[in-house]
């Protein structure tokens, strides 16, 4: 088998197939626009939000009081009066069952919460999210044995810290390297490996380490302080300076059997299950700084005149304006709309919280760097030298420095590309699957193609009409029903721009990765405008028409957004750009390179991860 | 034990704070209500000696009705009860009528050990440890930066311009506490929820048997007459160095007599 065979086939083991509760995304992607699952939104009920508010307000004060985000930036350090403030508060068992000394809190407040610390110090909200969206509470909570439940959550919601710990320096998003290892020996597994990027590392109490066991990944909660356990380092970053993120070598680490979660072997699908709706987190520390962003750019851009008139004012502004205040409103609605989604649990969101993370991480990025430009000079200078010389310390700069890492990881923009892309044509797979299949004979085939006949015989006539062309569908939304109806009329025009893709490319489809990125990014904007006209008619009863009057310029917005890549769909540079490339890589064009220098520092680009002990000194600390 | 911790809203010293122009006292409504920051630390000794020798932990607050704000606050860190003292009647009431308001309470709802911060940060007079003392007829053991109780004894480390004083006394005692004392904790979650639920008393004056005519404004021994808004501070005087600037600071300070 092939590397890369092997690595789908990894992936696809660890893929959850199952579709046992409705999904919005999925029909969103076969052209059936099903709004009556996310509309009205699912509410919670009005103890679950009076405690959520509460605990908003509680969680203000606490940043407010106690938290200087300037120093955390300033020394790439989160004190630890401030964790251990965070501790008391409740905030390291947000998302842990009141039975097991948690809050108990809904997905809808976790987010919120989280939306609030990262406006503040996105450190501090990455530090939360690590330990209890991919860190131990997660998948003990999900996969752990009673057992497990009552020996680890409980620790965790007393401010144990915890880690994730899969990338290692060889395995960035291809888990199907993974080096580590964890031998069974009688009644302990003795692991060998290192670790890479471990958040919440440096400082945690509890782990949850991906080791393969013979030839699949498993999941373990280890010890941090077990025999054998080195963080070799601390490493630092472009932003999220204040992240205790680092190395970790075990060596001849022993752990209890008990300590495996799930069985043997099922460890990347524990990952990847955790992560369907622990993915809300980010999207959500996303949404809080789009909305700080909407904060700053109106305060300066009204107060700052240059050319006789407020800079708002000149039009150049005026639409970065625009977007930024659009985009947060979307950006909130749609961590919102997933977050209600998932404490409800009549649908499955994990396309949704899928495409929640990608576009979040995309649009705040833009968001952030808009903001940067309006804030001209004052954007690049960072909010300690503002504040030196006399001007408010806006911390435009590090912002985007910290939400840079969001693209990157907990599945890169490309690898949720392909992820959701995957999801999108997996219905097509299903039934198409033995059709386009390159190495299925031609009797497979003949079945298959009778099999997928039933399918398409009545799923293609659906694509052609549907209420979108009706216009008085969706008239309960008002000014903003044409928006939706073209969200109906788009998504049967994205299933047969899918249909066609796949029909034109059969098995060579999941190769073309420029094609799938725009399929996937127009979902991405269905949703978001969904998300948006289902948020803005709730708020009308509290907001009046201002909801509106966002949600529509957002739609707008998004719509041109989307014509524009269903126009790239079929006219773009994809196949000569990976023809150049190939070029680019056999050295054809180094040309390109004359007349420069490179002050990249000396080293191999991947440190070799050889096991065995450490020749390091242990930086590992405890905040307690 | 049975411990009554004395909590005061202060207006918020970030903000801007004000007096009225009517009748010259706080205005209220100028700023956000806080703890007094003091009485956290207070507070927070109380809920270290229950943990500590067991008993209960009770709030005692006279404030208006915007001060159960404050005492939940002190709830959520972990007090059993609390008694609001709350009457118009009370407005205005300078050291002396609030000493002798919070004395009547406290005698009807029964004390081992008052404790108390040194000062309140908008008043800032400090003398109502020593006046509540003298009222309940109890041994007063002030600025406090430790205090330990062993049985029915109590001892203070007072903290002096010189040291330290060691102040020993018996129980029931009142005991003011300076902020070195120890670090407050942060109310918990649970402490916030915890706090909705727990039994606070309302108290008007009458129920606690104060008379009308030793409290309030008109009752006031001390009266303001004027206020004026502090003057903007001056440019300083900078000293350049060239070489003489040690000289020169120090001919500044003794021409302000500093040295």
């Amino acid at each position: 088998m092939t590397d890369y065979a092997k690595a789908r086939e990894v992936a696809e083991q660890a893929r959850e197939k199952e579709w046992a509760r409705p999904s919005f995304g999925k029909q969103l992607f076969l052209g059936d626009f099903r709004l009556d699952l996310v509309h009205p939104a699912p509410r919670l009920s009005e103890q679950e939000t009076e405690k959520g508010e509460e605990f908003l307000r509680a969680l203000r004060s606490f940043l407010q009081d106690k938290v200087d985000p300037a120093l955390i930036e300033r020394t790439a350090v989160i004190p630890d009066e401030v964790i251990k403030g965070l501790v008391a508060l409740g905030t390291f068992g947000m998302t842990i069952d009141e039975e097991y000394g948690g809050l108990g809190l809904s997905h809808t407040y976790y987010t919120r919460a989280l939306q609030l610390t990262a406006s503040y110090s996105p450190a501090l909200s990455a530090l939360l999210s690590a330990h209890q969206s991919i860190g131990v509470p997660q998948p003990v909570r999900l996969f752990g044995t009673p057992e497990q439940k009552r020996r680890f959550l409980p620790r965790c919601a007393r401010g144990e810290i915890s880690a994730f710990l899969l990338t290692e320096p060889d395995v960035g998003s291809d888990p199907a390297r993974l080096a580590t290892t964890a031998v069974r020996e009688g009644d302990t597994y003795v692991i060998d490996g290192v670790k890479l990027w471990t958040t919440n590392g440096v400082v945690a109490d509890l782990l949850v380490v991906m080791a393969r066991t013979g030839s699949k990944i498993s999941a373990f909660v280890v010890e941090a302080d077990s025999p054998g356990i080195t963080v070799e380092r601390r490493n630092s970053f472009m932003g999220l300076r204040g992240i205790e993120n680092g190395v970790t070598r075990f060596h001849q680490v022993r752990v209890p059997a008990d300590n495996l979660i799930g069985r043997e072997g099922q460890g990347l699908k524990i990952a990847l299950t955790t992560l369907n709706t622990g993915r809300l987190s980010l999207p959500a520390t996303c949404a809080g700084t789009a909305k700080w962003a909407t904060k700053i750019a109106r305060e300066w851009a009204s107060e700052r005149v240059q050319w006789g008139r407020p800079i708002g004012e000149h039009e150049a502004v005026a639409h970065k304006i625009s977007f930024i205040t659009c985009t947060a409103y979307a950006l909130e609605a749609v961590v919102e709309l997933a977050g209600r989604m998932a404490d409800d649990e009549r649908n499955d969101i994990r396309i949704e919280a899928a495409l929640a993370k990608l576009y979040g991480s995309e649009m705040a990025w833009r968001v952030a760097d808009e903001l940067v430009q309006i804030r001209g000079g004052r954007g690049y200078e960072t909010a300690e030298s503002l504040h030196a010389r006399g001007e408010r310390g806006v911390p435009a700069e590090q912002m985007l420095r910290d939400l840079r890492i969001n693209r990157i990881f907990e599945g890169s923009t490309e690898i949720m590309h392909l992820l959701i892309a995957r999801e999108a044509v997996d219905a097509h797979l299903s039934v198409a699957g033995g059709l386009i299949d390159p190495k299925a004979d031609l009797r497979a085939k003949g079945r298959a193609a009778t099999k997928a006949g039933g399918f398409y015989a009545k799923w293609l006539p659906s694509l052609l009409a549907g209420p979108g062309q009706l216009p008085t569908s969706y008239s309960e939304f008002g000014a903003l029903a044409h928006h939706l109806r073209y969200v109906e009329r788009t998504s049967r025009k994205l299933a047969r721009a899918t249909f066609y893709g796949m029909s034109r490319w059969q098995g060579k489809l999941e190769h073309k990765q420029g094609f799938l990125s725009r399929i996937v990014d127009i979902g991405a904007e269905l949703f978001a405008m969904t998300a948006v006209c289902v948020r803005a008619q709730e708020d009308a009863a509290r907001l009046g028409r201002r909801p509106y009057e966002i949600a529509d310029t957002f739609c707008d917005q998004a719509r041109l957004r989307a014509e524009g890549l269903f126009a790239r769909l079929w006219d773009n540079s994809d196949s000569r750009d990976v023809r150049l490339a190939r070029l680019v890589l056999d050295g054809r064009y180094t040309f390109v390179e004359d007349g420069i220098l490179d002050p990249s520092l000396d080293g191999p680009w991947i440190a070799p991860a050889t096991p065995g002990p450490t020749e390091a000194e242990d930086v590992h600390r405890h905040v307690r | 034990m049975n411990i009554v911790v004395c909590v005061k809203q202060v207006p918020d010293t970030a903000t801007e704070r004000k007096l009225r122009s009517d009748d010259k006292t706080l205005d209220r409504d100028a700023a956000d209500g806080v703890v007094n920051e003091l009485d956290e630390y207070a507070v927070e000794e109380a809920l270290r000696l229950k943990e500590a020798h067991g008993g209960e932990v009770t709030v005692l607050s006279m404030g208006p009705a915007k001060a159960t704000e404050t005492i939940r606050k002190a709830l959520a860190m972990g007090a059993d009860k609390a008694v609001h003292l709350s009457d118009d009647a009370l407005r205005g009431s300078d050291a002396l009528s609030t000493s002798y308001a919070l004395a009547e309470t406290l005698k009807k709802i029964g004390f081992d050990l008052v404790i108390l911060g040194s000062e309140s940060t908008d008043a800032r007079t400090g003398v109502l440890a020593a006046m509540l003392a003298e009222r309940l007829g109890t041994p007063q053991l002030t600025l406090a930066n430790k205090v330990e109780v062993d049985g029915s004894a109590i001892a203070i480390q007072r903290v002096t311009d010189y040291g330290y004083d060691k102040v020993e006394a018996s129980l029931p005692a009142v005991v003011s506490v300076v902020e070195k004392i120890n670090e407050p904790r942060y109310p918990s979650f649970k402490g916030i929820m915890a706090a909705k639920k727990k039994p606070v008393e309302t108290l008007a004056i009458g129920d606690a048997e104060i008379s009308a005519d030793q409290v309030g404004l008109a009752s006031a021994w001390s009266e303001v007459v004027d206020f004026a808004a502090a003057p903007p501070r001056a440019a300083g005087t900078v000293v350049k160095d060239e070489g003489d600037g040690g000289v020169k600071a120090a001919e500044f300070l003794a021409s302000k007599k500093f040295v």
